[in-house]
């Protein structure tokens, strides 16, 4: 054994190459004698001495620096073990320039470096600083936290180092790519490319600088970034092209499927029969379709980009707009809740629907989509029915004048034959005068009912709310109920509760029960009639009751339609206009209330109005909600 | 005294039918049938009280109303507007024109009766005037 070691440390003296062993901690624990030659130091001297003392650490402040951060690099080298041309220091300060070979080994779970080293050949001066160049290049090169590639110059761009980050960025080891040029390695249009680049670089013209470019490797297409600079020889001519290369693949890839999404998107959009846009975060359009830009009269391309609140809209929509967007971009939509307005843009009538798009798992809002349904067609048809129904109900008001003029004649002459047969006592004239008149009276009724309703429908119809008086109203309802009530032999009754002050449309409320008492009446004979009310702060409940003979389930719904009698053949048989019911109704709806019925045939009907107290614009937001409305009318 | 009404209606049964029944009720009747003459009559026989219907050519109810109370010699004359009209705005355009009352064609004949005679200050078959 000790044999054997003294045979090792005899072969290690006698060593050309110096030798050494350094600790863990890089401290020197053994030197052979060459080693001590090379450096100027005795062996002693070399023994204790850490290792990285004997690397020259430069002159002048930046060549320290960069010296320093190489030595930095050094050390981690020595992990893995480091071959190479390495600039040591002899003890006099001499730079020598050595290949040094070190390796990491552990003995006894102690880890030591091994390091051979030996002086290169004397080199001139030109060498010398080649080397030192080179040196340095390849260290800066190896180093570098990113793929480097090394290209000369004067060998058409031929690579003469590549990093380590290189090798693993595309799957290629150094001896394929280090003496060959790019027309070697790629398809002849990427080298024209990069070559192309190179040279534009070297001329000073970098305009393709951090450009993505594509390239065929071992794994597959890449497309690459690089950024790449020219280092000069020290008589300042371009010597090498330092190319720092990123790998830009998985972003063209994403960007490229987003490109394709978006396009697909905007065929969608494109295809679309709606206007469709998108509002980021900030308020900026940023996506439109044609639809938009068409009604924007704009381009697209002036349209993406702009703030929603340029968006053309007339001064009322505008502002219905700003406020509606605004909220929808601040998160105040109501859960659930899709804002839809209707508004002109450019001519054409849109209804849009604003939809806040929130992050999932965020409570933010990202973008706001709109999407406007082209209604110009319905609005046109609206507005045009809307003008004939005017044209309608003028025409039945002209034709009610037209109907009356001739009436007027009629029941005016027959009333003053009336009067002078009385007078003559010609008994046998009286009755036919008096049908003559009643029957001129019923077309006058007749005549005063449309007229009623083309003034519902022509809009013109005034809605007067005031304080009701009830007693008075009450008591003209009951005379006048009384005399309509008598002629079927019939008996009515009047009663309820007053909890509140009544406020309505008198003469339409009394006209509705008129209406209501009339038409129990007409299908009523010799049976009872009654009108029930109860009035409390929120609603007014009016129901007619009669015994008379009912309404068959499937007339109940049109019964409240013009012109309609449960039995097309009542008319005949009982009389009245079929206009009651339908004045009933639209007057209930313009009070803001309602009109219903229960009936059983046979057993009577009840026709119930509820109508709510105050304003019908205050009242018809109650209306939506009765049973809150009641239950609150009764807390308050 | 019997109280002198002009009568004007463009359409002759009703002026007709009108005048009859009002000279059964002891009113002296005079006619015109439109506008122009309505005003030219208003002026020449200044009577107690004028019906004026509205739908009259040449010039129509309203149009004359106001040029008779703008007379002096005819502002105090009572117009009751006679229209076959109905809507609410008929009875207040033809108030605003100056009739001092309103009555709905066809007529009820007693309402009218009772009208004029509230208008002229008269009692229903007493020609004296009220103290």
């Amino acid at each position: 054994m000790n044999d054997t070691l003294n045979l090792l440390t005899a072969a290690l003296e006698h060593l050309t190459d110096g030798f050494l062993i350094a600790d863990d901690a890089g401290t020197i624990r053994f030197a052979n004698q060459t080693a001590a030659e090379i450096l100027g130091y005795s062996v002693a001297e070399l023994r204790e001495l850490p290792v990285l003392d004997l690397h020259h650490k430069g002159d002048s402040e930046a060549e320290r620096a960069m010296i320093q951060r190489l030595q930095e690099e050094f050390e981690e080298a020595l992990e893995r073990g480091f071959s190479g041309t390495v600039q040591l220091r002899s003890k006099q300060g001499e730079v020598l320039p050595c290949d040094l070979n070190m390796r990491q080994f552990v003995v006894d779970d102690q880890r030591c470096y091994v390091c051979v080293f030996c002086r290169r050949a004397q080199l001139t001066e030109g060498e010398k600083l080649r080397l030192a160049d080179e040196n340095f290049l390849y260290n800066v090169v190896e180093s570098f936290p990113m793929a480097v590639l090394v290209k000369d110059i004067d060998d058409d761009f031929r690579n003469i180092m590549v990093n380590q980050r290189y090798e693993e960025m595309f799957d290629v080891s150094r001896e394929v790519i280090i003496g060959t040029t790019d027309y070697q390695l790629l398809p002849k249009e990427e080298a024209d490319v990069i070559n192309h680049y190179y040279r534009e670089v070297v001329h000073g013209r970098d305009t393709l600088q951090g450009t993505v470019t594509p390239i065929t490797t071992n794994r597959g297409r890449r497309y690459v970034r690089s950024f790449n600079d020219i280092m000069r020889h020290p008589d300042g001519r371009p010597q090498y092209i330092l190319s720092v290369v990123e790998d830009r693949t998985d972003e063209v890839l994403r960007a490229r499927e987003a490109r394709t999404q978006r396009e697909r998107m905007r065929k969608y959009l494109r295809v679309a029969d709606s206007a469709l846009m998108d509002i980021d975060a900030g308020g900026k359009i940023i996506e439109a379709n044609e639809q938009v830009a068409t009604a924007c009269g704009v381009t697209q391309e002036n349209l993406i980009g702009l703030d929603f609140r340029d968006m053309p809209f007339a001064d009322d929509e505008h502002r219905l707009w700003v406020s509606l967007i605004g909220n929808a971009l601040h998160g105040l939509q109501r859960a659930g809740i899709t804002d839809t307005f209707e508004a002109a843009l450019g001519g054409r009538y849109f209804r849009w629907k604003v939809l806040a798009n929130q992050h999932l798992s965020r409570n933010e809002i990202f973008s706001v989509t709109v999407v406007g349904e082209d209604v110009t067609e319905i609005h046109e048809r609206r507005i045009e029915a809307e003008r004939a129904n005017r044209s309608k109900s003028e025409f039945l008001a002209n034709m009610s004048h037209e109907l009356r003029t001739p009436l007027n004649a009629i029941i005016g002459y027959s009333e003053m034959l009336q009067e002078v047969a009385d007078e003559d006592g010609r008994e046998e004239e009286i009755g036919d005068l008096q049908r003559i008149i009643g029957a001129g009276r019923h077309l006058l009724g007749l005549i005063n009912e449309i007229l009623d309703l083309a003034k519902i429908e022509s809009g013109k119809m005034e809605v007067d709310i005031e304080e009701v008086d009830l007693e008075r109203m009450l008591e003209d309802v009951r005379s006048f109920g009384a005399s309509l009530v008598i002629n079927n032999g019939n008996e009515l009754s009047v009663e309820g509760t007053a909890g509140a002050l009544l406020f309505s449309d008198e003469m339409k409320l009394k006209q509705i029960l008129l209406n209501l008492l009339a038409n129990a009446a007409k299908f009523t004979r010799h049976g009872r009639i009654s009108l029930h009310y109860e009035i409390d702060d929120a609603w007014a409940g009016f129901t007619v009751s009669d015994t008379g003979v009912g309404i068959p389930h499937e007339d109940q719904s049109r019964i409240f339609e013009a012109f309609t009698q449960a039995d097309g053949s009542s008319t005949r048989e009982f009389g009245g206009t079929g206009l009651g019911l339908a004045i009933c109704k639209r007057f209930c709806e313009a009070l803001g209330g309602s009109i219903s019925v229960a009936s059983n045939p046979g057993g009577g009907s009840a026709f119930r109005v509820v109508l709510p107290q105050g304003k019908p614009s205050e009242t018809a937001a109650r209306h939506a909600l009765p049973d809150t409305a009641e239950s609150t009318g009764n807390t308050r | 005294m019997t109280r002198r009404l002009l009568l004007v209606e463009d359409n002759e049964l009703n002026r007709d039918m009108l005048t009859r029944r009002l000279k059964r009720a002891g009113f002296d009747i005079a006619h015109a049938v439109d506008g122009e003459e309505a005003v030219r009559r208003a002026v020449s026989l200044v009577p107690d009280l004028i019906l004026m219907d509205i739908s009259i050519p040449k010039m129509d109810g309203h149009e004359a109303t106001r040029r008779i109370k703008a007379q002096h010699a005819t502002a105090h004359v009572p117009v009751i507007a006679l229209t076959a009209h109905a809507l609410p705005e008929d009875e207040l355009a033809a108030r605003r024109a100056g009739a001092d009352d309103f009555a709905t064609k066809p007529v009820d004949f007693n309402e009218l009766v009772a009208k004029i005679h509230r208008l002229i200050g008269t009692m229903p078959g007493n020609d004296s005037v009220l103290p």
